[in-house]
């Protein structure tokens, strides 16, 4: 019998190619040529207004690009609303938690499993994994609504990754908890996610955080691209250095 | 008398409560304030008169048929095409919807009140502990108690009932998250139908009468024990339904009989009451949102 965690998928990849857009002239985005490949954590990092959310706004349908095409393998994305990526797998959280209040943690995670298709019994096998993975068990009968913020969030990607994405977007999943506790979360993201093939992309504005977590990292500046490579790479980069280190060093 | 009293108001609660969840169900899935409730109430008690020769389960059975096809055809020719609509268009299209229904009932099958002879089982008391009850009071209890078990065990323990809470609370995200929409929207209105047959039922059996207007006042029991429990909560709606329906009991017993025709105002005035001090309904809760 195939087991949740069995599920795979055949290699695929989310890219975004010159991608940009502009709010009454400015430019956010500007030209960003940015790839996540499935079973990948890329993470998007860059200082405040580098682009970053605004990026991830593009990929998933939340912003239509003014310039650039999204692709997902050879499906041309780009005129896709956030709902239609969605049913594509390419699934999005928000910054801001966002889960149904009167329903059990449990609940939660179940309804997106069911709404992503599975049958209740497999649905509940799914959950049960995230909920373990995430650290979530203790708090499963809870409502949703007695959580702790950071706990919401928590809940909100769980529920996320329940519904089966083939990409997952991340806004700053860890946003409020402390490092420690960012890397735990993410590192239990990545090792559901690398076990499905699911592609994560990861907006952090937290260096520490990424680089012991993501496999590439693709640093925003001014909306453009700085660089784009393995976490070593980025961060003895003399411009990344300059542009990010520097500026809170 | 006291267990005779509890049978009756714990009965009565239980009978408010199945008409308040219809009324909150579908606020919750459609944002749909359904004025074309009392209809489906109608149609089950239709049912009831048409069938009355009939055994009393069978006649229960068809009214259940009734309600939901009514509730069925009604949710596919008015509210489908309206399904994006605002509630407020969706509320005059559900005042349509009821005055269209009980027009048709009055102008075809129900020109004038009928008279639905009493079940004979139902009309005999029984002594229990030692205090005399009506057999209609406790099968007004056990059928609407059970009921109220049937809708809680689904909402709380089966895919459907998950899915259909989370769509009761939040529409659009749990569409987001793949939730499909003609399953759950479908699925409310069968509810909806059943728990109106049931009501329509009990309230033949308890008044003895079919008219083409009886749904209105069940109508308005549901809409105000949804307000006074909270729309936005299933539970809430069932609380402020049960605890209408009890204290509409509680006055008829206590209040002395040159009062009896004022009770609605004494029960009114006690919701306004709860009102000014939770306006958002006894369990409403806001939702949860971190940022």
């Amino acid at each position: 019998m195939t087991t949740a965690t069995q599920l795979s998928r055949r290699s695929s990849v989310l890219r975004m190619a010159d991608g940009g857009i502009h709010f009454d002239g400015v430019k956010a985005v500007d030209g960003v040529s940015i790839e996540v490949r499935s079973g990948e954590v890329l993470g998007l990092i860059g200082p405040n207004g580098s682009g970053k959310t605004s990026t991830l706004n593009l990929l998933s349908g939340m912003l239509r690009a003014t310039s650039g095409t999204i692709w997902l393998d050879d499906m041309n994305l780009t005129r896709h609303s956030m709902r239609q990526r969605a049913r594509r797998g390419v699934v999005r959280t928000f910054q801001s938690g966002r889960v149904f209040g009167r329903l059990t943690v449990r609940e939660n995670v179940e309804a997106a499993a069911l709404g992503a298709g599975l049958g209740r019994r497999e649905g509940r096998a799914l959950t049960e994994e995230i909920l373990e993975e995430l650290a979530l068990d203790g708090v499963a009968h809870d409502r949703a609504e007695q959580l702790t913020a950071g706990r919401v969030r928590t809940t909100a990607i769980a529920r996320a990754l329940a519904a089966r994405p083939r990409f997952l977007l991340l806004d700053e999943p860890a946003a409020g908890q402390n490092e420690t506790e960012a890397v735990e979360l993410i590192t239990a993201i990545r090792g559901f996610a690398q076990r499905r093939e699911c592609g994560v992309l990861l907006v952090e504005h937290d260096m520490s955080v990424v680089m012991g977590t993501c496999d590439r990292l693709h640093v925003l500046d001014s909306g453009r691209t700085v660089i784009e490579g393995a976490p070593a790479a980025v961060r003895s980069d003399p411009q990344v250095i300059e542009i990010y280190f520097g500026k809170r060093h | 008398m006291i267990l005779e009293f509890l049978i009756n108001a714990v009965g009565l609660g239980a009978l408010y409560a199945l008409l308040t969840i219809g009324v909150a169900l579908l606020f919750g899935v459609l944002g749909l304030m359904n004025f074309a409730y009392g209809e489906l109430i109608l149609a089950g008690a239709f049912a009831m008169y048409l069938f009355r020769d009939q055994p009393w389960p069978f006649a229960l059975l068809m009214a259940i048929v009734f309600a939901v096809v009514v509730a069925l055809v009604s949710e596919r020719l008015a509210f489908h095409p309206l399904r994006n609509a605002d509630p407020v268009t969706l509320m005059i299209a559900s005042f349509a919807v009821s005055l269209a229904l009980q027009s048709l009932a009055r102008m075809t099958v129900l020109p004038r009140t009928r008279g639905v002879p009493p079940e004979r089982f139902l009309s005999h008391r029984v002594s229990i502990l030692g205090a005399d009850v009506s057999v209609l009071d406790l099968v007004t209890l056990v059928l609407c108690g059970l009921m109220l078990l049937v809708v809680a065990w689904l909402m709380g323990r089966t895919s459907l009932g998950i899915q259909l809470r989370a769509a009761a609370e939040d529409f659009r995200m749990a569409s987001s998250l793949g939730v499909k929409a003609n399953l759950v929207i479908p699925a409310a209105f069968v509810i909806v139908g059943v728990l109106s047959a049931i009501g329509g039922a009990v309230l033949v059996a308890r008044q003895g009468s079919v008219g083409a207007d009886m749904g209105l006042q069940p109508m308005l029991i549901g809409v105000v024990g949804a307000v006074l429990g909270g729309m936005s909560s299933l539970k809430g709606a069932a609380l402020g339904g049960f605890l209408l329906g009890a204290a509409t009991a509680l006055l008829e017993s206590l209040l002395p009989t040159d009062l009896i025709a004022f009770r609605d105002a004494f029960l009114f005035s006690a919701l306004i009451a709860v009102l000014v001090v939770r306006p958002q309904g006894l369990l409403s809760g806001a939702k949860v949102r971190v940022s």
